[in-house]
């Protein structure tokens, strides 16, 4: 592991890659920052353009974008009142309330602080915890992994859509897509109705530049009538040191703020909205004054945004790990993985270290990187939100997506299903089913079926199913873990039932 | 039958009988795991079926009184969006993007329609396109879709 690390480091020092990674935090930054475009979106339509790249290229690109991206969204949620990404709603709360106080300034330059360091401790946990995951990995057997897709399944069902049924719909139909092509087991042709096209099954990647991009591109549209009235964003003298003085002061904040992001973010399916939702509440409670919240506190613009950019290393950790995405853009990035050959578990410490290990160093650097660039690029940002270029962004990012997804096998029927996915995604949207359950179905369909069928398999061979099924350490675990966050929204609303009655 | 999630659970039963219809000549491995899924699904669409009568929370997916300029400029881009792709293979890929580039950006912008300033637009789109065609193709070799033209 340690000639990995030198390694890595050694590849950090190349400027081709400190370029990379300096592109994608800028890239990411605006992206994030333009109410729209998300993160996941930047990250899906440039996956494919990596594919040509050298596998750490293109990883230290797609590394600093996510970064970018998750802590760009804090300006559109300072200066407009509006998240540019999902993961920047809680920002919104304190951070509009002091730029309307004419403290735009102070707010980013908390954001930008606080991003900075949840990030670092987030990639400190992803550094130490994925190798002996990755260990744990080696332990997964064919009825492991179908509890553990099962268990994302649920997560993912209950927390990334705003209807339980319609979250588990959206699961269960993505799962469907991936059967699509021939059966892991015994090889038949499936659901090709007739086509060839069909039979080598659903491309992962024009799915989910389908899913993310078109339905933006769409939504897009409707609002491009909508202009945006930004605070004025003006630098002032001080600032920088005398925040950065006072969140050292509140060490506990960053540290728990991170904490919680990092958590949610290893939970599959559950993104940085959530992590920062959940590291503002927390804030609000641990606070000696919960009432200066909401009216313009740095302390909740600094939780909200520490767990955001924590949240990001957190969702690679299932990611590198077993294969299992955190949030809707390690997904993506789990694409940008298997485009380079690169399986998830043991492979990525031992075969592929230098690779992974590079990518993970790269999150350090990306996350610095966002100090200087996010407080040089806030006037350019703060006017990019207000004159926000659809007339030229719409065209632009649907040339991209046709390129993206013709480039992954040099099929047009790739393209097809881009469009096919992305006008379902938009017309799903309208009907209150998100794109991430599906595409999370999609993903972890194809383990969840190859690890229900082989366990059959085994346990037919053994003697028993229901003992290869229930019986095994790891699988008992994961199946309380699944009943746990099937029934948990259910249980939530039963408690909160029971606190009105008391209330009453 | 104007409630959204009436209309979509009617949409996935039908999407269950065509997937459990074509299931059938599966062999008894492969057919396994998309039965699971399809039963699950299925009994999913009925709850939101039945949720849709007991508590209606949901309205039309497209509001009648919405479907105004934002929604027409919506299903033009998105027709001119297929009419890009279905028109690669006659007109290739760089001059199609060029010609439908164009007609969104044109459609979407509501200030600049005197034919002089459409025809500036044009010809920076040109560019541009041309210039990420020929950035992309010969610098990173990323494969790009033929057609008859260039």
């Amino acid at each position: 592991m340690n000639t990995f690390i030198l390694q890595s480091l050694t590849n950090l020092t190349q400027p081709l890659n400190l370029i990379l990674i300096t592109l994608g935090v800028g890239s990411g930054i605006i992206v994030g920052a333009l109410p729209g475009l998300t993160a996941t979106m930047a990250i899906a339509l440039l996956v494919p353009f990596t594919f040509s790249m050298n596998p750490i290229h293109g990883l230290v690109l797609l590394g600093g974008i996510y970064c970018g991206a998750i802590y760009g969204g804090s300006f559109s949620a300072i200066l407009i009142n509006t998240p540019g990404t999902p993961s920047a709603i809680a920002t919104t709360f304190d951070g509009y309330p002091m730029a309307k106080r004419g403290e735009s300034y102070k707010a980013i330059v908390t954001a930008t602080m606080a991003s900075v360091l949840g990030g670092l401790i987030g990639v400190v946990f992803l550094l130490f915890l994925t190798p002996p995951l990755s260990r744990i990995s080696l332990k997964f057997g064919p009825p492991e992994f179908f509890w553990l897709t099962a268990f994302g399944l649920t997560i993912i069902a209950t927390l990334a859509s705003k209807s339980i049924i319609k979250g588990l719909i959206g699961g269960a139909f993505g799962l469907l897509i991936s059967t699509i092509g021939i059966a892991p087991i015994e090889g038949s042709v499936r659901y090709a109705f007739g086509t060839i096209s069909l039979q080598n099954g659903i491309t992962l990647i024009p799915a989910l530049i389908g899913f993310f991009c078109l339905p933006e591109l769409l939504g897009m549209i409707e609002q491009k009538e909508k202009h945006y009235a930004a605070l004025p964003y003006r630098k002032q003298k001080n600032v920088v040191l005398g925040i950065f003085i006072k969140l050292i002061k509140k060490p506990f904040l960053i540290i728990r703020s991170a904490v919680i992001g990092t958590i949610v973010g290893i939970i599959p399916g559950a993104g940085g909205n959530i992590a920062s939702m959940v590291s503002y509440n927390e804030a609000v409670r641990a606070s000696k004054y919960p009432q200066k919240f909401g009216k313009g506190a740095i302390e909740g613009v600094a939780a909200a945004e520490a767990s955001n950019n924590a949240e990001v290393s957190g969702s690679l950790i299932p990611l590198l790990t077993l294969g299992i995405p955190g949030a809707p853009p390690a997904a993506v990035l789990l694409g940008a993985l298997l485009l380079q050959g690169m399986r998830p578990g043991m492979d990525l410490f031992t075969l592929h270290g230098e690779i992974t290990f590079t990518f993970i160093f790269s999150l350090v650097i990306s996350n610095l990187l966002i100090l200087p660039m996010g407080i040089a690029l806030g006037k350019l940002v703060s006017k990019l939100i207000t004159k926000l270029p659809v007339v030229i962004l719409v065209p632009f990012i649907f040339f991209l997506t046709i390129i993206g997804s013709y480039s992954i096998n040099n099929n047009m029927f790739d393209v097809y299903v881009m469009v096919f996915f992305g006008v379902l995604g938009y017309i799903g949207r309208k009907a209150g089913f998100g794109p991430g359950p599906v595409v999370l179905g999609i993903i972890l369909g194809k383990i969840c079926e190859q690890g229900l069928v082989q366990a059959i398999l085994m346990g037919k061979a053994e003697g028993s199913v229901l003992r290869m099924f229930f019986l095994r350490p790891i699988s008992a675990i994961l199946i309380v873990l699944t009943l746990f966050s099937a029934a948990w929204p259910f249980l939530r609303e039963l408690a909160a039932k029971r606190k009105r009655h008391e209330k009453r | 039958m104007k409630n959204a999630d009436r209309i979509s659970a009617l949409i996935v039963l039908g999407i269950c009988v065509l997937f459990f219809t074509e299931a059938r000549d599966f062999s008894p491995y492969g057919a396994l795991f998309p039965r699971v899924i399809i039963i699950i699904l299925a009994v999913l669409a009925v709850m939101l079926l039945i949720a849709s009568y007991v508590r209606p929370v949901a309205g039309k997916v497209f509001d009648r009184n919405e479907i105004t300029v934002k929604y027409l400029t919506v299903l033009a881009s998105l027709f001119l969006m297929i009419a890009w792709i279905a028109f690669i293979n006659f007109l290739g890929f760089l001059t199609s993007s060029i010609l439908f580039f164009s007609l969104i950006s044109i459609i979407l912008d509501r200030k600049h329609k005197r034919p002089l300033q459409i025809l500036q637009k044009v010809g920076l789109i040109a560019v541009a396109v041309a210039g990420v065609f020929f950035f992309f193709s010969r610098l990173l070799y990323v494969p790009f879709p033929r057609g008859l033209l260039l």
